[in-house]
């Protein structure tokens, strides 16, 4: 499993790409970082996630949470336990994620770098649910694995239709043993 | 968290006046930096909000608090949240937690968490199960 892995990525290896969105068009620079930073195995679209104490106190920060439980590195060696959502943090460690700008690039505009193109309706975040079978601590590495869910359409209110996308995300011991698994609901409006 | 009684609640004031350094202090710490929540004119001019609006992510890890201000984190099993309307810059956020319920011969308990807009707006609605006893 953690062996060779051939120059083809697939069309899967772009995490959280939903239909239409400019993440279902994989870049070639896009393929060369994610064939030069993920050595685990592209075919399974890993992510090495390493817990790091300074990553859980930037957030800690981030979400205005003071609990000193979360700052502990600044004043002894410690593993720092993380906060519930800290998870999304692994977004730093993709090297296929679509929402951060890519310096040194002619389309890094906000216009056209990351983002759906104007002319459809952004896909907005619906829903989030969080399974836990413990806390995650500085110190480990976690891998993480993205599958596509259910999808589903439903008549909006005001009129049109919307599209919910389900994402999964394991994230394991290197053991196999799983730490925390996400769901993630994606909403699009198909049609006004 | 021992002798929890359903109905039982705690509240915080999560959010003063959300500023933008806060969204991309955010955006920063979680790596998501969508255009819809640091980049006004593209937030604005293209996309047509008011403004730029922070991650429905940031308004879930604020309103954790209230859970893991109460009990042990080892004894968060599930968090979930359905974000229901944007939060902007200027909006001040409570997050209220409510016992709904105890289950497992009493050794789990269910919690709605209800999140909500200084105006009024409820911006998101949640829930959670910790072990107790």
């Amino acid at each position: 499993m953690h062996g060779r892995h051939g120059s083809r990525v697939p069309k899967s290896a772009v995490h959280r790409s939903k239909p239409g969105s400019a993440g279902e068009r994989t870049t070639a620079r896009q393929k060369r970082v994610i064939e030069a930073m993920n050595p685990i195995d592209t075919r399974d679209v890993r992510v090495r996630f390493p817990i790091e104490a300074g990553g859980i106190l930037a957030f800690a920060r981030a979400i205005g949470d003071s609990n000193p439980m979360y700052y502990q590195s600044m004043t002894q060696e410690a593993e720092v336990v993380a906060p519930p959502t800290y998870v999304e943090a692994s977004a730093h460690f993709d090297p296929a994620f679509e929402r951060r700008p890519l310096l040194a690039s002619a389309a890094n505009t906000a216009e056209a770098a990351n983002s759906p193109t104007p002319a459809r309706p952004p896909v907005m975040h619906a829903e989030q649910l969080y399974r836990y079978s413990r806390p995650i601590r500085s110190g480990e590495v976690l891998l993480r694995r993205s599958r596509a869910g259910n999808s589903w359409v439903k008549p909006r209110r005001s009129g049109g239709q919307l599209r919910f996308s389900e994402t999964i995300y394991e994230y394991t011991e290197f053991t196999g043993d799983l730490v925390v698994e996400a769901r993630t609901v994606a909403v699009e409006l198909l049609s006004r | 968290m021992t002798r929890i009684e359903v109905g039982e609640q705690r509240s915080m004031v999560v959010v003063s006046s959300l500023s933008r350094a806060q969204i991309a202090q955010y955006a920063g710490a979680s790596g998501d930096f969508h255009p819809l929540h640091v980049d006004n004119d593209y937030a604005s001019r293209i996309r047509g909000y008011k403004s730029v609006f922070v991650h429905g992510m940031f308004t879930m890890a604020v309103s954790g608090r209230v859970l893991t201000d109460w009990v042990p984190i080892e004894d968060l099993m599930t968090y979930s949240a359905r974000f229901r309307d944007q939060v902007w810059p200027g909006d001040s956020l409570e997050v209220v937690a409510t016992i709904t319920g105890i289950s497992d011969e009493g050794r789990r308990a269910q919690v709605g968490l209800t999140t909500t807009a200084a105006d009024g707006r409820i911006v998101m609605t949640g829930a959670a199960a910790v072990r107790i006893g």
